[in-house]
């Protein structure tokens, strides 16, 4: 199997058994409309008392997407609810296999 | 001498009165928050930092220093402020933290003209602060924000 492949399979399989739902919230390439996306909670920078991506919502979430195959992919600016809990994308972070870690910081 | 708590509550009055201040709060002054190191009840300062919502502003007493000014002891108070900018895609005109900064320092505080490097806080116990200085800081996350210092001599022994 050739390694692309590889990796599309297991990115399917992190998001198949990791993933949460979230949704990006009228990103700036198309403003106006939502759009659902599922990621990959990690370890954030540095711990708080409550669950990432639950819906009490941390400061800081670090959430890996299979950022290639995105449609829109969010940018630094927009905004994305995990939870009923609103963020902004900050730095995000793509690696050389199409995954991205997007670095979001708590707006409400 | 003065309790610092007393000041922090104090810098963080004016600041909330700067009215270019709080609309870069989202218009919420509730916003610019005092932070009390009650253990037990508020986070580490540093986790504080660290969950700071953007838009934010903490105001934290960093310490207290003896000095001497004209042959007198005195003490320096020094707090701390740290701000994280909101998010400014989309805004019109986008303010980075250059900005904040100076309208932290240079923004009316109280309704007048005064800005907060001009006034006494807490007359008349503290004089005006000596000049404010602040340093660009980056998180674990790469995200900027800033750490501002106001050190306020206090007028003799409170």
């Amino acid at each position: 199997m050739p390694w692309t492949d590889s990796v599309e399979r297991a990115h399917a399989q992190f998001l198949a058994t990791w993933g949460i739902p979230a949704i990006l919230l009228s990103p700036a390439s198309q403003p106006g409309h939502t759009f659902s996306i599922t990621g990959v909670i990690k370890n954030p920078g540095m711990e708080e008392e409550l669950l990432p991506g639950s819906a009490a919502g941390v400061s800081a979430v670090r959430l890996w997407v299979d950022y290639k195959n995105i449609t829109p992919q969010p940018l630094m600016g927009d905004q994305i609810s995990i939870d009923g809990v609103n963020y902004d994308v900050g730095k995000v972070e793509v690696d050389i296999e199409g995954g991205a870690v997007l670095k979001l910081r708590r707006n409400g | 001498m003065l309790n610092p708590a007393v000041i922090v509550d104090a810098v963080v009055a004016a600041l909330q009165t700067i009215a270019d201040l709080a609309t870069a709060m989202n218009g919420d002054i509730e916003r610019i928050a005092a932070f009390h190191d009650q253990y037990g009840l508020n986070v580490p300062l540093a986790l504080a930092i660290h969950e700071l919502k953007a838009p934010g502003v903490l105001v934290a007493w960093e310490g207290t220093q003896a000095a001497t000014f004209n042959g007198a002891d005195i003490l320096r108070h020094q707090i701390g402020i740290y701000v994280r900018l909101a998010n400014q895609a989309g805004r019109v005109p986008p303010a980075g933290y250059d900005s904040i900064w100076w309208t932290i320092t240079n923004g009316g505080v109280n309704g007048g003209a005064q800005n907060i490097r001009q006034i006494q806080i807490i007359p008349p116990t503290l004089e005006i602060m000596d000049t404010p200085s602040v340093q660009r800081h980056t998180d674990a996350d790469g995200l900027d924000f800033l750490i501002g210092s106001f050190v306020i001599p206090e007028i003799g022994d409170n």
